[in-house]
């Protein structure tokens, strides 16, 4: 599959339009100039831009697939 | 609309046709240690160069979606660099690979599925490099990367964040 891993946003940025997002601890702070994120949603992020939010369910399903596959 | 088709892609090779619908894949395979720094940075710089792709080069880096492809062209009878088989496997077969859960897409939940589509979209507004594009009744950006001169009203498919061919 295509797709990265979902992140966890922290805070954002509203005026610079940018989001610091969480993954697993390590974080990176992201444009919101395709998708506008509040903290605590759950998104996939692309080149450096949030390209989709995600239901909390559904990512913490795809990181938990994630981690079993990293740790094979 | 063979015809029609055809001037689409005119002057397109099959090999870049491919990559600019899997070009929206490469950071995340490289995330996923699919593909290397160094391969994602070279597929980035093919793509909008000038040099010729490699067709054995592109087949190494995307695996899967050759055996994907694959597929498609024995059903079609072509060969799989057939740029009749490339534009039928990204516009109608993945999608369908997609939705039967093929290969690493059988753990993967309905948005990343969603999302990994490729969608047939209306261009319903334009900001510099950002698209409005509206699909089954959703309206999301992407970016115009790949199409800078679609306009509003047209039609486009859309891979994860972007737009990639104009459609008739």
């Amino acid at each position: 599959m295509c797709l990265g891993i979902p992140g966890r946003v922290v805070r954002v940025d509203k005026e610079k339009r940018l989001a610091l997002i969480d993954y697993s601890g390590e974080r990176r702070e992201v444009s919101t100039e395709l998708v506008s994120v509040k903290p605590g949603d759950y998104v996939l992020v692309q080149a450096r831009f949030v390209i989709q939010k995600i239901p909390r369910k559904e990512a913490l399903e795809a990181i938990r697939v994630w981690e079993k596959s990293e740790n094979k | 609309m063979g015809e029609e088709r055809e001037q689409i892609s005119a002057g397109i090779s099959p090999e870049r046709y491919f990559l600019m619908y899997a070009y929206p894949c490469i950071r995340n395979l490289q995330h996923q240690h699919k593909l290397s720094e160094e391969d994602a940075e070279i597929l980035e710089k093919l793509l909008f160069g000038k040099k010729t792709l490699k067709r054995d080069y592109l087949e190494s880096c995307f695996p899967n979606a050759f055996k994907r492809i694959r597929i498609v062209a024995a059903q079609m009878n072509k060969d799989y660099w057939d740029i009749e088989v490339l534009r039928k496997y990204w516009l109608e077969e993945h999608n369908k690979f997609i939705e039967a859960g093929d290969g690493d897409y059988a753990t993967a939940t309905p948005s990343f599925k969603e999302l990994c589509k490729v969608h047939k979209a209306e261009v319903i507004g334009k900001k510099d490099n950002i698209l409005s594009v509206k699909y089954d009744g959703i309206i999301r950006k992407v970016f115009a990367t790949l199409v800078p001169d679609v306009k509003k009203g047209d039609k486009v498919s859309v891979h994860l964040a972007f737009a990639i061919e104009k459609l008739d």
